[in-house]
C-alpha cells in the first residue's frame, strides 16, 4: 500500500503502512523510527495524524517510545511475529470476503513465511547486488 | 507604528504627486525665461502657452492632491488593500491618524509648491510692489501689512481645502457603512459634511456679528461696496480658530466612526 | 487551550442573514478544514475572525481576547483577495511585512520564494494572478503565528504548486499553532485535516474529527460533504 486514500481513517492507514514495514523487515526489531514531522512530510499528512498512528502501534506493542530519543520498533521478535500473523489473517479474511462478494469460494491458503534471507533479498535488492559484485 | 504607516502613506502619495510638482516648477521656470527674453512674436505666444500650462499645473496639483487622497483612502482602507491594512497589528485609530496626517502633510507641501511655482513664474520686484500697493490701503486700515494679509489669505484657503479633504474622508467612512451604492453615498455624505462645516462657520460669523456690530455691518450690510475693512482681521482670526475647532471635531468623530467597518 | 472561540456569532447584511449563531472552539495544535459551498458563509466567518466585519451579535475571542492589536499579532491571514498595491516589487512586500510583523521570518520567506521560482525584483503588476497568490501565501506562511487562517489558498494554483503549498504548510507549521483552511476543493487537502467544520447557509452543520467521520461514514470527507449538503 503506497498511497494514502481519503475514504478510510488516515491514521489507520499510516499505522498499517508502518506495521507493514515492521513485518516486512524494512524496520527491523529495535530500529528507530523517523520523527513524526518527517513521516508527516513524506506521507503528506498532518503530524497529529502520525502521532495518533504511532499511538495505535504503541498500543499494539509494536513500537516503544524512549522518552527523549524518539520511537523504536520493539525488540520482542515473538510479538512482531504474532502481530504479523494476525495481520496476515486479517488480510486473508478480507480477501476471502471480497472473493465471496464476486461469487468465488476460496479455501484459506496456508501462509508460507519467507526466511530472513529471502526477505533480505526482497527488501534490500541493491545491497545484494552490491554484495554479488564483490564476489565476482 | 503610526510613523511606519505614515511612511508608507506619504511615500505612495508623494510618488504620485512628485511628477506634478516637477512639471509645475519646470513650466514656471520656462514661463519666466520666455517672458524675460520675449524678443519675438513666437516667443511671446510660447510664453503665454507656458503661462497657461503653469496655471493648469497649479490647478492640477490641487485637484490631484485632493482626488488622490480620497481615492487612496478608499482603496487602501476599504478596497482589497484594506484586507492587509486592517489585519496589521496596529490600532485602528492609527490607520485613520496616518491618513489624516498624510492629507495634511501633502496638502501643505502642495501649497508650498504652488506658492513657489507662482513666485518663480510671476514674482518680480514690480509685481510684488504692485500687489503691495493694491493691498496697502486695506493693510493701513486694519493695522497690518500687505504681507500679513497675503499670508492670512493663504492660510484660510489651505484650511478650506483641508476641510474639503477631511469631509471627503468622513463621507467615505460613513458611505462604506451602507450596504450598497457605497461610492454614491460617500460622495453625498462627504458633500453634506462639507456643507455642514461651511454652515457652522457662517453661523459663527453671525454670532460674531451679533457680538461686534461693526463686523456685522461690514459682512452683511447692503452697502457692500464700502465695507468697514477694519473688521477683516478679526474675521480672519475667528474663522481660522473655527476651522481648527471644526477640523478637530471632524477628526474625532471620523476616527470614532472608523472603528466600525464592514469590508466588501 | 482554546485558541479561537466564536460565541453566538451572527452577521446580517440588511435582511440577509450571512451567518447565524455560530459557536465554535478551535484549540491549539489543530489543522481545521472550513468546508462549504460558495456563499455558505465561510468567508464571512473568516472576515469576522479577522476584524474586517463588525458582528451583528455575538463575539470572537482569540486567545481569550477580542480582536485587536494583540490578536493581529498572532493571527496570520491569507484572504482570497490580492491585497498589495500593484506597482511595488516583491522585495518591497517583504520589507512591509518585516516592518509590521515581529514574527516575520525573512529568511524563510526568501527561501520559499526561491523554491517557487518567484523573482524578488519583479513587480506585483507584472505577475499573473497565480503568482501573486503564491507571493501572498509565502508571506503569510513565513510568519511564526499562533493561528493561520487561509481562505481558499488553492483556488488558482496548478497541482504541482498545490502539493508544494501543502508541504509548505506541513513543514512550517509548529505544533502549538492552529490552522484554519477554507476550501471547496476538499479532496486535495482532506488528508492533512484534523478536524472538519462544515458550514451551510450561514450555520455550522458539522464539526468533527476527520478520522472519526471517515470511521463513521466509511468514506472520504469529500463524499460526506457532498452527501450532507444534498440532504440539507
Amino acid at each position: 500500500m503506497n498511497t494514502i486514500e481519503n475514504n478510510s481513517p488516515v491514521y489507520l492507514q499510516i499505522a498499517e503502512k508502518l506495521a507493514t514495514q515492521i513485518f516486512g523487515g524494512k524496520l527491523g526489531p529495535g530500529a528507530q523510527l523517523s520523527s513524526v514531522r518527517e513521516i508527516a512530510l513524506s506521507e503528506r499528512v498532518n503530524p497529529n495524524t502520525v502521532q495518533k498512528a504511532l499511538g495505535e502501534l504503541e498500543r499494539d506493542g509494536l513500537i516503544l517510545s524512549r522518552s527523549t530519543n524518539g520511537k523504536f520498533v520493539t525488540e520482542d521478535v515473538e510479538l512482531i511475529m504474532r502481530r504479523r500473523e494476525e495481520y496476515a489473517e486479517r488480510l486473508t479474511k478480507s480477501y476471502e470476503k471480497k472473493m465471496k462478494d464476486v461469487g468465488a469460494e476460496i479455501t484459506m491458503p496456508k501462509i508460507m513465511w519467507l526466511t530472513d534471507e529471502q526477505l533480505d533479498v526482497l527488501t534490500k535488492p541493491e545491497k545484494n547486488k552490491e554484495r554479488r559484485k564483490w564476489f565476482f | 507604528m503610526l510613523s511606519k504607516l505614515l511612511k508608507y502613506d506619504l511615500r505612495s502619495n508623494f510618488k504620485f504627486l512628485a511628477i506634478f510638482y516637477v512639471l509645475a516648477i519646470i513650466f514656471a521656470i520656462i514661463t519666466r525665461i520666455l517672458f524675460a527674453v520675449n524678443d519675438s512674436l513666437f516667443l511671446t505666444i510660447l510664453a503665454y502657452v507656458f503661462n497657461g500650462a503653469t496655471i493648469a499645473m497649479i490647478a492640477n496639483i490641487l485637484i490631484n492632491n485632493l482626488m488622490r487622497a480620497w481615492v487612496y483612502f478608499k482603496n487602501n482602507l476599504y478596497g482589497d488593500e484594506g484586507y492587509l491594512m486592517h489585519t496589521l497589528p496596529v490600532p485602528r485609530s492609527n490607520l485613520y491618524a496616518s491618513k489624516f496626517l498624510m492629507g495634511l502633510i501633502t496638502m501643505v507641501t502642495s501649497s508650498l509648491i504652488i506658492i513657489a511655482t507662482m513666485a518663480i513664474a510671476w514674482l518680480t520686484p514690480e509685481s510684488f510692489e504692485g500687489l503691495k500697493n493694491m493691498l496697502a490701503p486695506m493693510a493701513e486700515i486694519i493695522d497690518s501689512t500687505a504681507v500679513e494679509i497675503i499670508l492670512l489669505t493663504i492660510f484660510v484657503v489651505v484650511l478650506e481645502i483641508l476641510v474639503m479633504l477631511f469631509s471627503g474622508y468622513t463621507g467615505i467612512i460613513l458611505g462604506h457603512r451602507k450596504l450598497n451604492k457605497r461610492t454614491a453615498w460617500s460622495v453625498f455624505i462627504g458633500f453634506c459634511c462639507y456643507i455642514v462645516i461651511q454652515l457652522v462657520i457662517l453661523i459663527g460669523m453671525f454670532i460674531l456679528a451679533g457680538v461686534k456690530p461693526e463686523i456685522g455691518d461690514s459682512l452683511f450690510s447692503n452697502e457692500r461696496l464700502i465695507p468697514d475693512i477694519s473688521a477683516l482681521k478679526p474675521v480672519f482670526v475667528q474663522s481660522i480658530v473655527l476651522y481648527f475647532i471644526l477640523i478637530a471635531i471632524n477628526y474625532m468623530l471620523s476616527a470614532k466612526w472608523f472603528k466600525r467597518i464592514d469590508l466588501d | 487551550m482554546v485558541l479561537l472561540e466564536c460565541k453566538d456569532l451572527s452577521k446580517k447584511y440588511g435582511k440577509k442573514q450571512a451567518l447565524a449563531d455560530v459557536n465554535l472552539e478551535i484549540p491549539s495544535g489543530r489543522i481545521v478544514g472550513l468546508l462549504g459551498r460558495n456563499g455558505s458563509g465561510k468567508t464571512t466567518l473568516i472576515k469576522l475572525i479577522n476584524n474586517l466585519l463588525t458582528p451583528t451579535t455575538g463575539e470572537v475571542l482569540i486567545n481569550g481576547k477580542k480582536p485587536g492589536v494583540e490578536s493581529k499579532n498572532i493571527v496570520s491571514y491569507l484572504p482570497e483577495r490580492t491585497y498589495f498595491s500593484r506597482n511595488i516589487s516583491v522585495k518591497k512586500t517583504l520589507e512591509f511585512f518585516e516592518d509590521f510583523y515581529k514574527d516575520f521570518d525573512l529568511k524563510r520567506a526568501q527561501k520559499l520564494l526561491k523554491d517557487l521560482d518567484l523573482d524578488e525584483d519583479q513587480r506585483i503588476s507584472a505577475m499573473s494572478k497565480g503568482m501573486q497568490e503564491k507571493v501572498q501565501l509565502v508571506l503569510v506562511m513565513s510568519r511564526r503565528a499562533k493561528l493561520y487562517i487561509l481562505d481558499e489558498p488553492l483556488g488558482g494554483v496548478d497541482p504541482a504548486t498545490r502539493d508544494y503549498i501543502l508541504d509548505t504548510i506541513l513543514t512550517n507549521f509548529n505544533e502549538k499553532a492552529s490552522l484554519i483552511i477554507s476550501t471547496h476543493l476538499i479532496s486535495d487537502i482532506e488528508r492533512i485535516l484534523d478536524d472538519v467544520v462544515l458550514i451551510d447557509k450561514g450555520r455550522i452543520v458539522l464539526h468533527e474529527e476527520a478520522d472519526v467521520l471517515r470511521t463513521k461514514y466509511k468514506t472520504s470527507i469529500d463524499a460526506i460533504f457532498r452527501k450532507e449538503l444534498k440532504n440539507a
